[in-house]
């Protein structure tokens, strides 16, 4: 009978500390910060109409990772009014995930952030030709994987 | 890349998921108390969360297990890098590429005209894909470029000169130019007929079409999808081969020596928070390289590279045989291009 009550005691504390478990395990699974990835692979956007190379970006700040190539059908003009491409969102990890920027062929850069409130960077400018430009990276605060929050960037 | 959170003394745990996994069953098998195995699993997870998920092979392949290095190089130059590396010989050459850009150019032109309109876009100018996919695959190589450039990148006067926007090279086409280059109006709209001839315009454009003649059905020289998507699945397999990882803990140490603390990666010793100079980058950039000269960290990275475009090469012969084929029909259009208009 004692040996039957200590067992169920036993048991109760072993539900009580697996139920303990799944708890923690939930609050660390759906975190307060947003979740961050990180590149998983190269990118090429714009290829549809042709392979000027237009921007490229790296993963790394040494130029050596992935590469998110930027193509369109010709060089820009040389008006930084006329928006050439946009893209709106980076997908397979490359938000937050760019360390440099180049332009190509009369092309300029505006990397945006992905909000402002938690970027001291705001827009990345690479105007008048960047033949290689390595942007600040910045470390958030505990927790929270940041770069510079690029996320979107348009061609003039 | 790099984890982005310090959670390097659990790395060597999370990437092998199965026994990271296995040890917290176990764990609670044993029931260690509440308190011990919450606070175990928080911190595995909370550390596993800012792993580095492209040390993992690429998904699109079945797993390579570590082939044997055949391959002795002692790289001190990029150009070894672009002149050897087995997937390399699957891109253009850099003339290739230049002579396609001119004859698209050409086939824009004349697209141009047939709208009566005499066309000043130039032709363009740009690394050749076998450059961008060789020169930085493995960081810095060339100590002399590093002393002058640190990690950025060194001028390369053909691709500038294409790259000026207020310049004698400067494009700047009439609102006529646009209107047939890019099939849109002034207020950038897309537009399939064009309002002067009322002639159909091809879609995107004479510019677009400039490439649809020479690529035809082949792809494009410029963006050789197949064997740049070997080479990144390659670079996949180096970043978890063992071999690999062993050279960059020889780097790591070498670096630390120096005083540079908590380096895993080369790339890691590149990122700049805003807080160094232009100079003190590259001094940096240079104990890297000189570290990665002193491990051997370059010849090893470039062999086990080898290897695994090797097995890749021979796992998908017929598929990149296909891609020179595509290569020289797409050549060929060049080179008839040229000819006509010379």
């Amino acid at each position: 009978m004692v040996l039957k009550k200590r067992t169920n005691l036993l048991a109760n504390w072993r539900t009580w500390s697996v139920a303990t478990i799944f708890m923690a395990a939930f609050v660390v699974l759906v975190p307060t910060a947003p979740a961050q990835a990180t590149a998983t692979g190269s990118v090429t956007v714009g290829t549809q109409y042709g392979s000027t190379l237009r921007a490229s970006f790296r993963t790394n700040s040494d130029f050596s990772g992935y590469v998110w190539n930027s193509y369109g059908s010709s060089s820009c003009t040389a008006s930084y009014d006329d928006i050439e491409f946009r893209q709106n969102s980076l997908g397979n990890g490359w938000s937050n995930d760019i360390a440099t920027q180049t332009d190509y062929n009369q092309c300029d850069v505006e990397a945006a952030d992905l909000t402002d409130q938690i970027s001291p960077f705001g827009m990345h400018s690479c105007n008048s030709g960047c033949s290689g430009d390595v942007l600040y990276t910045w470390q958030a605060p505990t927790g929270v994987r940041a770069r510079n929050n690029i996320s979107s960037y348009y061609l003039t | 890349m790099g984890p982005r959170v310090s959670a390097a003394p659990l790395l060597t745990i999370c990437p092998s998921r199965e026994s990271s996994q296995y040890n917290l069953m176990f764990a609670c098998k044993k029931l260690a108390p509440a308190p011990v195995v919450v606070a175990a699993l928080a911190l595995a997870l909370s550390s596993c969360s800012g792993t580095d998920e492209r040390i993992a092979p690429a998904k699109s392949e079945p797993p390579i297990a570590e082939p044997e290095i055949s391959v002795n190089l002692k790289l001190t130059s990029s150009i070894q890098v672009q002149d050897n590396l087995p997937l390399v010989r699957f891109l253009v050459s850099e003339d290739d590429e230049r002579a396609y850009f001119a004859a698209v150019n050409l086939e824009q032109r004349q697209c141009a005209a047939k709208y009566g309109v005499e066309t000043t876009l130039p032709i363009s100018r740009q690394p050749s894909l076998m450059q961008m996919m060789t020169q930085r695959r493995y960081g810095t190589i060339n100590i002399d470029e590093v002393a002058r450039y640190g990690y950025e990148l060194p001028p390369d006067p053909y691709v500038e000169a294409g790259d000026d926007k207020t310049g004698p090279n400067a494009w700047n086409p009439s609102s006529r130019e646009i209107e047939v280059l890019n099939a849109s109006d002034s207020d950038g709209e897309s537009i399939g007929v064009d309002p002067v001839t009322n002639r159909d315009l091809p879609k995107g454009g004479c510019a677009a079409e400039g490439y649809r003649a020479i690529d035809g059905r082949d792809g494009s020289l410029a963006r050789n999808e197949v064997a740049t998507k070997y080479l990144n699945d390659a670079w996949s397999y180096v970043t978890a081969d063992s071999r690999f990882r062993s050279a960059e803990s020889k780097w790591s140490s070498c670096m630390k020596k120096r005083g540079y603390l908590d380096l895993k990666h080369r790339w890691d010793a590149a990122r700049n928070d805003g807080s160094k100079s232009s100079s003190a980058m590259r001094e940096i950039a240079t104990n890297d390289l000189e570290c990665a000269l002193e491990t051997g960290i370059l010849d090893v990275a470039y062999a086990v590279d080898s290897a695994y475009q090797r097995v890749l090469i021979d796992r998908h012969e017929g598929e990149l045989q296909g891609v020179l084929d595509a290569h020289r029909e797409v050549m060929s259009r060049v080179h008839e291009t040229l000819k006509e208009t010379s």
